[in-house]
């Protein structure tokens, strides 16, 4: 049995159809990039995974049991082992570094010893230790992008959602930011789900790439094959 | 050249504002200011009657402050972000105390309790200002990043999406307790009618008028007795605006750090939860708006000066009356509060502008500070100010003529607008106004049609709101004889003439023409769909 079964997943806003019959299956510890052109649905179905939005019809499944069932949600977001890290990251401007972690951790229960513990040792691994008492205010792009990355990964979740979390960076910040991805991947035992339109990044994550075309999704391929060049990538998201 | 063109000083508009501010504003204080900076005025400070006038009028103005943070941070909520039954209406109704003459909130609160006493005027007040802390929250909570609060929920489950919530309003709903601190320390007719219906008390408010009072009418001595009675104010005066500074900075600190993609945030799902939180925003509202307006709608068919007939009958006299006698003077407050409201709306965005890119820097403090002034006198001693400075042969025909109300009201309010554009202002992109520079726009176009074009909702609030306050002020206007044939002065003289009926339906005509634009706005957003975030 799949860790994670999406099985015909449709969306439509109005008159426009994001999402078509879309499925696959993902292994426990797997990965997978959803790769597609700007507005083509790519968020929508990372956020249908998430439980933050409703699907018109089709069932999402963690372990066999169904999350979400076409309109309903049966699983609310803080109930899924899901963890997503946002394009814009969705840091909280008024806690510090050290509370992004610490506090999602006591409020899933984490005795207080052992999220501190956790907290320490996560800050240290992805280079926040310095800047545990900043605000997001005080930190640069690469130090919040690291943030959002820390505080995804703090509760340990089996499932790891990145909407595009490295767009819209110049090619220096790119470069570190697959870095950072590298680190995080060391890091983590989840499953993780990438959205993106960047070869790189597909690549750097490695497993199988889906490319989503007006809203159906392709069967997942190996990101070696899909990604073997920019020019190989650029025809299959063209053709979509 | 765009980058000399942006940086270009508008002189004309500057100094346009700078005169319309200065005779609206700061010339009212004017009189005051000799005898504070050679501390002449503060001699009489050391007073043991001072000294308890100025911790009474604290106490007043932080119970009414906290007070209205109590009420408004939850209704706020309940308002804005909580998926509970009734959001739409609490939304709705949420400006209401804020358009009511806060002498209605008296009346109606001591009609139904026999409260009387600072506690009543504590009470009243803070449910006057509720409104403050609760508008200025729900914005805020409206413009929280979409995906900030969904990473709460996916990370901490509802509690802590809740808890970031509350982090994300304090700021503002502290700002809007600012505001009604300033409020309550500076008002006279509240706590003057309590003290009026029940046990004696006095605020400074009260004394920066007996003071004057005690001194007569002639220009000479009100001028100086006028500013020994602002500079009893004066400790509180700097009071007000520490904290109002403070929370304008506290907003500014943590305000910007997280604008998000720009998709409005979702309603927090509150399952079990949602029919006690409905139950709550019920309660909230009663106590806020449905109480006092039921009171007062009562008091319009009680037995009283139009004894006889049924209630109905009588409350249908009562509204005859009240639109009868007071059509003329609602009609001029409504055309004051037009003026004011323009004023402020063609002035405002100039201050506002130069806030936001003074930003930080210590400059921005000060213009800060010196347009809060009107706002933090006790609007007894601006009034008294205006007269001091206005009275005189030379402006003979202007002091008693039409002008001269929405200028001194407008001018006394201006500060709210700016305040509030200033916020609006800092979160326009920077590339609207770059964009019309290299098309070639003036400073004008630039701001009035490009950027505020964008926030067209927060302009007409900002001058909606010095319109409201105009027509609401009682202080200000019962002293200045311009201004006594208006609405607000009718209400006050006739509640002090126990003129019951026509009071509470003259009251109800007042409110409900300050809400009918409130109602029509909000169906327009409704229909138009959100602005600029």
């Amino acid at each position: 049995m799949p860790f994670l079964s999406v099985t015909g997943l449709a969306r439509s806003f109005g008159r426009s159809q994001v999402l078509v019959e879309a499925g696959f299956d993902l292994e426990r510890g797997g990965r997978l990039t959803i790769a597609g052109r700007s507005g083509s649905g790519k968020t929508t179905l990372l956020r249908i995974l998430a439980g933050l939005e409703r699907a018109d019809r089709g069932v999402v499944r963690f372990d066999g049991v169904a999350a979400s069932d076409g309109r309903r949600i049966l699983l609310p977001p803080w109930r899924r082992p899901v963890q997503m890290v946002f394009q814009d990251l969705g840091l909280w401007p008024n806690r510090s570094v050290r509370r992004h972690l610490l506090d999602p951790l006591a409020a899933q229960g984490v005795p207080r010893a052992e999220a501190r513990s956790r907290t320490r040792a996560l800050l240290a691994r992805l280079g926040l230790a310095p800047l545990a008492r900043r605000r997001p205010g005080r930190l640069s792009g690469g130090e919040a992008r690291r943030l959002a990355f820390a505080r995804a990964l703090a509760p340990e979740p089996e499932l790891l959602l990145l909407d595009e979390p490295f767009a819209s960076l110049d090619p220096v910040a790119r470069a570190e930011g697959l870095a950072l991805l590298d680190e995080v991947l060391a890091a983590t035992r989840a499953a993780v789900v990438l959205v993106t339109h960047d070869p790189a990044e597909a690549r750097a994550l490695g497993g199988e790439v889906a490319v989503l075309r007006r809203g159906r999704l392709a069967p997942p391929r190996p990101a070696v094959e899909v990604c073997a060049d920019d020019e190989t990538f650029r025809r299959e998201l063209a053709e979509s | 050249m765009i980058a000399a063109r942006l940086r270009r000083s508008p002189a004309p508009l500057l100094g346009l504002a700078a005169v319309a501010t200065a005779a609206a504003s700061w010339l009212p204080l004017l009189p005051v200011l000799p005898p504070l900076l050679t501390g002449d005025a503060f001699t009489g400070l050391a007073e043991p009657r001072l000294a308890g006038l100025f911790l009474r009028t604290l106490r007043l103005a932080g119970g009414a402050a906290l007070l209205s943070l109590l009420l408004g941070l939850p209704l706020a909520l309940l308002a804005s972000r909580l998926a509970a039954p009734g959001r739409s209406l609490w939304r709705l109704l949420l400006p209401l105390p804020l358009l009511l003459p806060p002498l209605m909130i008296a009346q109606a609160w001591h009609g139904l309790t026999g409260m009387d006493g600072p506690l009543a005027a504590l009470f009243a007040l803070g449910v006057c200002a509720a409104p403050f802390p609760a508008l200025l929250a729900a914005r805020a909570l409206e413009r929280q990043a979409a995906s900030s609060h969904e990473a709460a929920l996916l990370a901490g489950g509802p509690r802590l999406a809740l808890a970031e919530m509350l982090r994300t309003a304090t700021p503002a709903a502290l700002l809007g307790a600012a505001f009604a601190f300033v409020f309550a320390a500076t008002d006279f007719a509240v706590p003057d009618y309590f003290a009026s219906v029940g046990e004696k008390f006095s605020v400074y408010a009260a004394e920066v008028f007996n003071a004057w009072r005690r001194a007569g009418l002639d220009p000479a001595d009100s001028a100086s007795s006028y500013a020994e009675g602002m500079a009893v104010a004066a400790p509180l005066v700097a009071l007000a605006g520490l904290v109002l500074l403070l929370a304008l900075a506290a907003g500014d600190l943590t305000g910007g750090a997280d604008r998000g993609s720009g998709r409005r945030p979702p309603l927090l799902p509150l399952g079990r939860a949602a029919a006690p939180a409905a139950l709550l925003g019920l309660a909230l509202t009663t106590l806020l708006v449905l109480l006092p307006l039921g009171r007062i709608a009562w008091e319009t068919g009680r037995a009283g000066p139009l004894a006889g007939g049924s209630w109905s009958g009588r409350a249908g006299a009562a509204f005859d009356q009240a639109l009868d006698l007071g059509r003329e003077d609602l009609g001029r407050s409504l055309a004051n509060a037009a003026w004011a409201g323009l004023g402020a709306m063609i002035v405002a965005p100039i201050w506002a502008h130069l806030l936001v890119r003074w930003r930080r820097r210590p400059r921005a403090v000060l213009l800060q500070t010196a347009l809060a002034l009107p706002l933090l006198a006790p609007a007894v001693g601006f009034g008294l100010g205006a007269i001091v400075v206005f009275n005189r042969d030379l402006f003979w025909n202007f002091y008693d003529g039409p002008g001269l109300p929405p200028l001194v009201l407008g001018g006394r309010y201006l500060p709210i607008a700016v305040f509030l554009l200033a916020e609006r202002l800092s979160r326009v992109p920077r590339e609207r106004e770059e964009a019309a520079a290299l098309a070639g726009a003036s400073f004008a176009a630039r701001l009035y049609r490009y950027r505020l074009g964008g926030a067209f909702g927060a302009w007409l609030l900002a001058g909606g709101l010095v319109a409201v306050f105009t027509v609401r002020e009682v202080d200000l206007a019962i002293l200045l004889p311009a201004a006594n044939h208006t609405a607000a002065v009718r209400y006050f003289n006739a509640l002090h003439f126990a003129r019951d009926n026509f009071v509470a339906a003259f009251g109800l005509v007042i409110a409900a023409v300050l809400f009918l634009p409130v109602a029509a706005a909000a169906a327009l957003r409704g229909l138009r769909g959100p602005e600029d975030r």
